[in-house]
């Protein structure tokens, strides 16, 4: 089966995963097919969704017993761990309650709570925005419930984002002081656009816990601009829109939808986020109307074609291929040239020498000793080269191809001139 | 005596199974998968309020017939099973 088929079919099993119902399809997959038609989803971590509406379709008799074995524990162990995930989470969170704090929660569970089959829905983390004068404290009652951050020798202080791992356990939380990482050149003034969330936080009921969370419009102004976020980097999957349009059908009576419009305009990221909603409509079976977007979205032009096979090859945080993330050097370089004003376009030298901003993420000796850019540079790129050997889909001629491709599409969508 | 399933595990069907999912103070299932049958998913569920075995053969008597005679012994089973595994744990009544 052609690619795009098999896109339209994981397209069209999501749908009735969403509507409750099963795939009915006869035939027409062979077992080459199915196997490629379940490793496009789990690109997409939406796995245990559409297993479990097509496993009972008469097609799937073409799928040998061995190879539905395996994807089956594929499944049940996908949704065991988010089970357990969700469950550890939600009792340390209750600690946090406890100690009086008011960590929101954002995306993960809150997304996860919209679906029919929560723990179907799968993510790696769980994102807590915390406000910094709460963050030591915070920092501290996850030491002592077995949570710890993986680098000894990062100031916890200045960082905007600290990972912590339970230790034996399968929770990863992601603690933020800010949602956008401020130094990035390309998106960091996101940040500009949530100022004051924690005077507008809610409070959401999951599993009898009582979790502090943006309110609807913060949420779904984020969800938009997080996506924004990854396709300004190397991209992002169907389960991103699927999240943003199913929030905005549970809560658009709750939504200033002039705000969000307003938002993305100051960013350029309408046309966007218009396309967004025109995917969720024409693939997702979204409403507008039940959504209660009113007149001024509907006069945005939004041709989302480009973008849906954008997004339908990038996987869940467009990393399906080592190319296609390494041509995010291109696309974020594209944006912050933009920014200054300057003409966007692929530059080999730039993918190759990033500026020392861009590299004191990964290698932060650069902080105290900007003097050895030259040697990280060289770090970088045997560390590339090494890559490029050890993996397919992976060399410079495809990243700047893949890159260039990006740039144009930004330009489709008005985010950069 | 009232028996009540171990909170530490939470049921999930997925894909056509019910599973037993490890939350929590888990002992030996700490990184096992346990899957029920149907009976079992049954009664699992009824076990998710404090019930006495006998409540539960009567609950069971209603959804199933029971031609061989069998059913009771086949919970009884179970009981034993669960309880020593700790997957069942005793519900005490405060005085």
């Amino acid at each position: 089966m052609e690619k795009n088929a098999l896109n339209e079919k994981m397209l069209e099993a999501l749908r009735c995963f969403q509507n409750g119902e099963k795939a009915a399809w006869k035939d027409g997959f062979s077992a080459e097919d199915w196997q490629e038609f379940f490793r496009l989803c789990q690109y997409h971590q939406i796995l245990p969704m559409i297993y479990d509406t097509v496993y009972e379709c008469p097609a799937f008799a073409a799928f040998p017993q061995q190879e539905i074995q395996g994807v089956k524990r594929e499944v049940i162990r996908q949704v065991m761990i988010q089970s357990r995930r969700t469950e550890e989470f939600l009792m340390l969170y209750k600690k946090l309650l406890e100690e009086g704090l008011t960590p929101l929660v954002v995306k993960g569970i809150i997304c996860r709570n919209m679906y029919r089959e929560p723990d179907y829905r799968c993510s790696g983390d769980e994102d807590v925005l915390i406000p910094r004068e709460q963050f030591g404290k915070c920092h501290d009652i996850f030491l002592l419930n077995g949570m710890k951050p993986p680098a000894a020798d990062k100031d916890l202080d200045a960082e905007g984002e600290v990972p912590y791992y339970k230790e034996n356990g399968t929770l990863h939380i992601e603690l933020h002081k800010e949602l956008f990482a401020s130094d990035s050149e390309a998106y960091g003034d996101l940040n500009d656009l949530f100022a004051g969330v924690f005077d507008r936080m809610i409070q959401e009921e999951i599993r009898g816990v009582k979790i502090w969370t943006l309110s609807h419009t913060d949420h779904l102004l984020y969800l938009i601009l997080h996506a924004f976020k990854h396709f300004l980097h190397s991209g992002f999957g169907i389960r991103q829109v699927c999240d943003i349009v199913i929030y905005a059908q549970s809560y658009g009576a709750d939504i200033d939808w002039e705000h969000i419009l307003e938002s993305c305009r100051r960013i350029h990221a309408d046309v966007f986020a218009a396309s967004l909603f025109d995917i969720g409509k024409k693939e997702l079976d979204f409403d507008p109307e039940k959504a209660g977007l009113p007149k001024c979205w509907a006069g945005i032009e939004a041709d989302s074609s480009a973008l849906l096979e954008d997004l339908l090859a990038a996987g869940v945080f467009g990393d399906s291929s080592m190319s296609r993330k390494h041509s995010s050097n291109i696309t974020l370089q594209a944006v912050t040239e933009d920014k200054k004003g300057r003409k966007a376009g692929a530059s080999l030298i730039h993918t190759l020498f990033p500026d020392r901003r861009y590299m004191e993420r990964n290698y932060t000796y650069l902080k105290n000793h900007p003097f050895l850019l030259p040697a990280a540079w060289v770090s970088r790129i045997r560390k590339y080269l090494k890559e490029t050997k050890q993996t397919n889909g992976n060399d410079a001629k495809e990243s700047i191809e893949i890159g260039n491709r990006r740039v144009d599409l930004m330009k489709k969508y008005k985010i950069i001139q | 005596m009232k028996l009540k399933a171990n909170p530490n595990f939470l049921l999930r069907e997925v894909a056509g199974e019910a599973v037993l999912v490890p939350v929590g103070e888990a002992g030996i299932f700490e990184n096992s998968m346990i899957s029920l049958n149907e009976t079992s998913s049954f009664l699992w569920k009824l076990f998710q309020e404090p019930r006495t075995e006998e409540e539960v053969i009567a609950e069971a008597r209603k959804e199933y017939s029971d031609p061989d005679g069998e059913m009771e012994d086949g919970i009884h089973s179970f009981v034993n099973e669960y309880l020593r595994v700790g997957l069942l744990l005793e519900e005490r009544e405060e005085v």
